[in-house]
Order: structure tokens, then C-alpha cells, then sequence
């Protein structure tokens, strides 16, 4: 068992040396095709992140005047947590809002001391509303609108992100659409190099399969060296991309930070994180496309 | 030990390569089949090593059915059996050892079984000092001696020999039907396909003759009688 293992793979090498260029052809190709899947899925996941990263800081916040009563807020607050559409409600006190302002402006003396000057607070009372879906504030400022607590309300902060996500959803789809393609192009080219850099190692060795069969290798061992050639080449590109990608992101790792700044994302600790289920996937992935063609290609052209 | 029961053998549905053959023989028998071209021999052959499939009736060989094998068997069954065919080559990269080693590496045997067996069969017929050349520094006959040395791997009961002397002049036909005289008295049974009046003159061993498909004489020491 062993042996025959052993055996094959080295006649699989054998394969690969004797026909040396096109197998570097080939697994280049393969390596290509895998990348570009790679920068799909990054793309996709780095697509999400942005996204939701954006959603996190939508809010609207509802400013009251100093004469609204601290009761009459909190009823305010219990109004629109009611609100189907609403995920949270947070009461900023004025004195909370103080020691936020006073704590964002630490660094700047000028502001505070500006601030200690001041003998009362002017800084309102607020509620901070988060909505569970970034479609939704729209309704929920209407229905607070509609309602007698906006008697209390000073001003309404809302920037509407909406339209930016919209862009950025809209920029990456079509990335992604258009990474897609080019996946799939490149998967088709490998399958059909892949497939004929198999058949054209088979018809080299027509005379050896002949032998084979006729002194008595079982057809596992015929073909197991034409298997073992398609996964080689998919180890060999999977193990090519891994290396790139980790390369890749442990250099641009700070710049796609600092694109990122506050929000706590970095690519390069998501993928290292789970690097086994990156390598892994990779691999899997790079020899199921080899191992298809040439399976294909085995069972047409290897007649045993 | 090989036993033809009304075997019919068509290619499509037009072509009758063999019709009802019914054949006894006996191990350790060294037969020869001679006939004329077209008359079913090759086919015969290729029967017994599974790699055409009776139309009807059964093949026997040591008391298995070899009619109808599962794909899983024919390496079984050809493990069995040594062939020569005329047009069954050596690797030209390869030295004479290296081919004859090829039939054990394919089949899974250990470096070791590999180390012990070339030379001895390489011994067998004759080429021990030959071991490292390649196939063009042979003549034709140690060509054909290397392709019996890796017919013999295996230790196969039986050696079918389809026209082995085909393209080799007279003095090197008998020495290597001496051989097959060798190997047979060693108790392989042997079948040889031949098309020369003068092999199976000399050989004085069992004869059958085929003509379009079918046995027409079947001598127990025969002279080529066409
Ligand atoms: N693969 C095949 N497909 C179709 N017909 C075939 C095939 N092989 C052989 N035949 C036909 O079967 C018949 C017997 O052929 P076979 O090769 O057994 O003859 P043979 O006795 O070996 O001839 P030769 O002495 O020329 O080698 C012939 O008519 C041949 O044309
Ligand atoms: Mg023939």
C-alpha cells in the first residue's frame, strides 16, 4: 500500500519534471485563478465590514430644551423604544453630556477652559436612537414628529448616511460583480489548461499504461499518478496564494488600518486568526478545480 | 486448466471472429495455434487475458470463470498470465533491467522482491550480463528475451505468446522457441501464436488450427498443415 503510494508519486513527479514547462504554465494559471477568488472573498468580507462599520454610527439624537423636565424625557424614551423600528434608546443627562464633551476635549485647553468659564451647563439633555435597520429613522423621526414630545425638542441631529452607504454598497457590488467574472474566467482557463496538460502527460505514457495493464497494475495505480499530478499542481498554487496573501496584508496591514481608523479592523488579524480555515480553504478549493479537469480528463482518455 | 466452452466472439454484430470454440488444455502443455490471417488467433488470445469479452459461452482458467470479469479482477487474472505480443514493446528510456522491473513496481512489490526477481529471470533467458543496457544496444531476439524476462515477473502458471519471432530471423526463432521449451519444461503452460511452418515442425508438441473463427484440427503432435 505504501509502496504503491510512494510509487506513484514519484512517477507523478516524474510527470511533472519531464513536462516541467507545462506544469509551471499550469499551475501559474491556477495560482491566478485562485488569487483572484481570494480577492473576491477578502473584497466581499472587507465590503461587509465597511458597511457595517458606517451602519454602527448612525444614529439620531434629539436635543431637548433645559425646560423639558427629566420625567417628561424619560417618557419620551419609552415612546419611541415602543417604536417597532427602533433598536435602542439612550438618555444622555446633561451632566453626562458635560463630562463626554469634557473628556472628546481633553487634549484641548482651550475648549475647557472656555468651558470652566461658563458658571451653568449649556449642554442639553438628549436621546440617542439607533434604529435596527438603517432604512428605518426615517420612520421613527416621523412618528416622534408626530407625537406631543416634539414640543420638547430644541433640534434634531440626523446626517443621513443613508446616501453614502447607498454609494459604497453600490461601488462594491459592482467590484464584486466584476471580481466574479474574472473568477470565473480564470476557473474556466485553468479547467481547460489543467485538462490538457492531463491528457497530454496520458498520451506520453501511452506505452507505459499499455505495460501497466497488461502486466497486471490495478487502474487505482494507472491513474493514481494523474490524480496525484492535478493535486500537486493545486497544492502548489493554494500554497503560492497563502504565501502572497499573508505577505500582502502583513505589508499594507498599517495603511488599511489607518483607512480604517477607529473602527478596530484589520484584515491581516481577521485571516491570521483563522488561518487554518483560510489554508485550508484555499487548498481545498485549488485541488477540487484541478482535480475536476483532470478526473474529467482521466476518464476520457485513459480508456482502462 | 484452460477450458473453452462454445466461446463465440463477434466485433459488432457482423464480424464472427471466433465461433463455438470448445478447447481443453491441460497444465503444463505447451500448444501451439497456427491458422491463417484473420482466423480468430490474436482474438483467442485476448480472450484469455480479459481484454475483449466473450460474446458467448465460457472461459475457465484454473477453475475460474473468466467470461464476465469485474473491472477489480483483470489485474488478478493478469497477474497470471505472461504475455508476449509482437507489437508489445519495451520502454526505449529505460535499461534492460529497469523494464523488466517496471512490471513489479506497477503491481506494488518491494524494492527488495524488485532486487530478487530481475535477476533471476533476467538469468532465465539469458541476458544476465545485459542488465544495463538500454533496448537499442540489444538485437531483436534480446529484445524479445527482455520482453519473456518481464512476461515471467509474476511467476504466471500460464505464457501466451502471440507470434513472439514474428520479425526474427531463423537461427534467433528457434533459440527463443528454445527458451519458451525452457520456461514450459519449468511446468508454465504455454501458448504460442505462430504463423511458421518451420516453429511447429520442430517443436513436435500439440497443435490446433483455426480457420474463419473455428477449430478445424486439433493434433496432439503436429505438423503446420496449411
Ligand atoms: N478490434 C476489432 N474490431 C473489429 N474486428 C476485429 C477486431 N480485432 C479483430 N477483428 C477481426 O476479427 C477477425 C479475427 O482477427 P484476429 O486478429 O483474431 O486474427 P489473427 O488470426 O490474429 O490474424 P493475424 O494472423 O493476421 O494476426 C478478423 O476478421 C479481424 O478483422
Ligand atoms: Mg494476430
Amino acid at each position: 500500500m505504501f509502496v504503491g503510494f510512494f510509487r506513484a508519486l514519484r512517477f507523478s513527479l516524474q510527470n511533472i519534471i519531464r513536462n516541467v514547462w507545462l506544469s509551471v504554465i499550469t499551475m501559474f494559471l491556477l495560482f491566478l485563478t485562485m488569487l483572484s477568488i481570494t480577492l473576491v472573498v477578502s473584497l466581499n468580507i472587507v465590503g461587509g465590514k465597511v458597511i457595517g462599520a458606517v451602519e454602527q454610527n448612525v444614529s439620531v439624537s434629539f436635543y431637548f430644551y433645559d425646560s423639558a423636565s427629566e420625567s417628561q424625557i424619560l417618557e419620551a424614551q419609552s415612546y419611541l423604544e415602543e417604536i417597532d423600528a427602533t433598536e435602542s434608546v439612550v438618555y444622555v443627562s446633561k451632566d453626562q453630556a458635560l463630562q463626554e464633551f469634557t473628556e472628546t476635549h481633553a487634549e484641548d485647553p482651550e475648549v475647557l477652559a472656555a468651558i470652566a468659564e461658563l458658571t451653568d451647563n449649556v449642554l442639553p439633555a438628549s436621546l440617542l436612537v439607533r434604529a435596527k435597520n438603517i432604512n428605518e429613522y426615517q420612520t421613527i423621526i416621523s412618528r416622534f414628529e408626530e407625537s406631543e414630545y416634539i414640543l420638547l425638542v430644541e433640534s434634531t441631529d440626523f446626517t443621513d448616511s443613508k446616501q453614502v452607504i447607498d454609494t459604497i454598497t453600490h461601488t462594491i457590488n459592482r467590484i464584486y460583480d466584476v471580481g466574479i467574472a474574472v473568477s470565473i474566467i480564470f476557473i474556466l482557463i485553468s479547467v481547460v489548461v489543467i485538462f490538457n496538460a492531463i491528457r497530454m502527460t496520458i498520451y506520453s505514457h501511452k506505452e507505459e499504461v499499455g505495460i501497466m495493464q497488461l502486466v497486471g497494475a490495478t487502474n487505482g495505480f494507472i491513474r493514481a499518478p494523474f490524480i496525484l499530478d492535478s493535486i500537486i499542481f493545486g497544492c502548489v498554487a493554494a500554497l503560492a496564494v497563502i504565501a502572497l496573501l499573508y505577505a500582502g496584508l502583513y505589508l499594507t496591514d498599517s495603511t488599511v488600518s489607518q483607512f480604517f481608523a477607529g473602527y478596530n479592523f484589520s484584515l491581516l488579524q481577521l485571516y491570521a486568526q483563522h488561518w487554518v480555515v483560510v489554508c485550508v480553504s484555499e487548498i481545498v478549493v485549488a485541488i477540487l478545480i484541478s482535480g475536476v479537469s483532470s478526473t474529467i480528463a482521466i476518464s476520457r482518455y485513459l480508456k482502462v | 486448466m484452460i477450458t473453452f466452452e462454445n466461446v463465440t466472439k463477434l466485433y459488432g454484430s457482423e464480424t464472427v471472429a471466433l465461433s463455438e470454440i470448445n478447447l481443453n488444455i491441460d497444465a503444463g502443455e505447451f500448444v501451439s495455434i497456427v491458422g491463417q490471417s484473420g482466423s480468430g488467433k490474436t482474438t483467442l488470445i485476448r480472450l484469455m487475458i480479459a481484454q475483449e469479452e466473450v460474446s458467448e459461452g465460457r472461459i475457465e482458467i484454473g477453475g475460474w470463470d473468466i467470461s464476465h470479469l469485474q473491472r477489480g479482477d483483470i489485474p488478478v487474472l493478469r497477474r497470471q498470465i505472461g504475455v508476449v505480443f509482437q507489437d508489445f514493446k519495451l520502454l526505449p528510456k529505460k535499461t534492460v533491467f529497469e523494464n523488466v522491473a517496471f512490471a513489479l513496481e506497477v503491481c506494488g512489490a518491494t524494492g527488495k522482491r524488485i532486487k530478487k526477481i530481475v535477476p533471476q529471470v533476467l538469468k532465465i533467458v539469458g541476458l544476465e550480463g545485459k542488465a544495463d543496457r538500454f533496448p537499442h544496444q540489444l538485437s531483436g531476439g534480446e529484445q524479445q528475451r527482455v520482453v519473456i524476462a518481464r512476461s515471467l515477473v509474476h511467476r504466471p502458471k500460464v505464457l501466451v505468446a502471440d507470434e513472439p519471432t514474428g520479425n526474427l530471423d531463423t537461427i534467433t526463432t528457434h533459440e527463443i522457441i528454445d527458451l519458451l521449451l525452457k520456461i514450459n519444461s519449468f511446468g508454465t503452460t504455454l501458448i504460442l501464436v505462430t504463423h511458421d511452418p518451420s516453429v511447429v515442425n520442430r517443436l513436435r508438441k500439440r497443435v490446433i488450427t483455426l480457420d474463419h473463427g473455428a477449430v478445424v484440427s486439433d493434433q496432439k503432435s503436429g505438423k503446420y498443415t496449411l
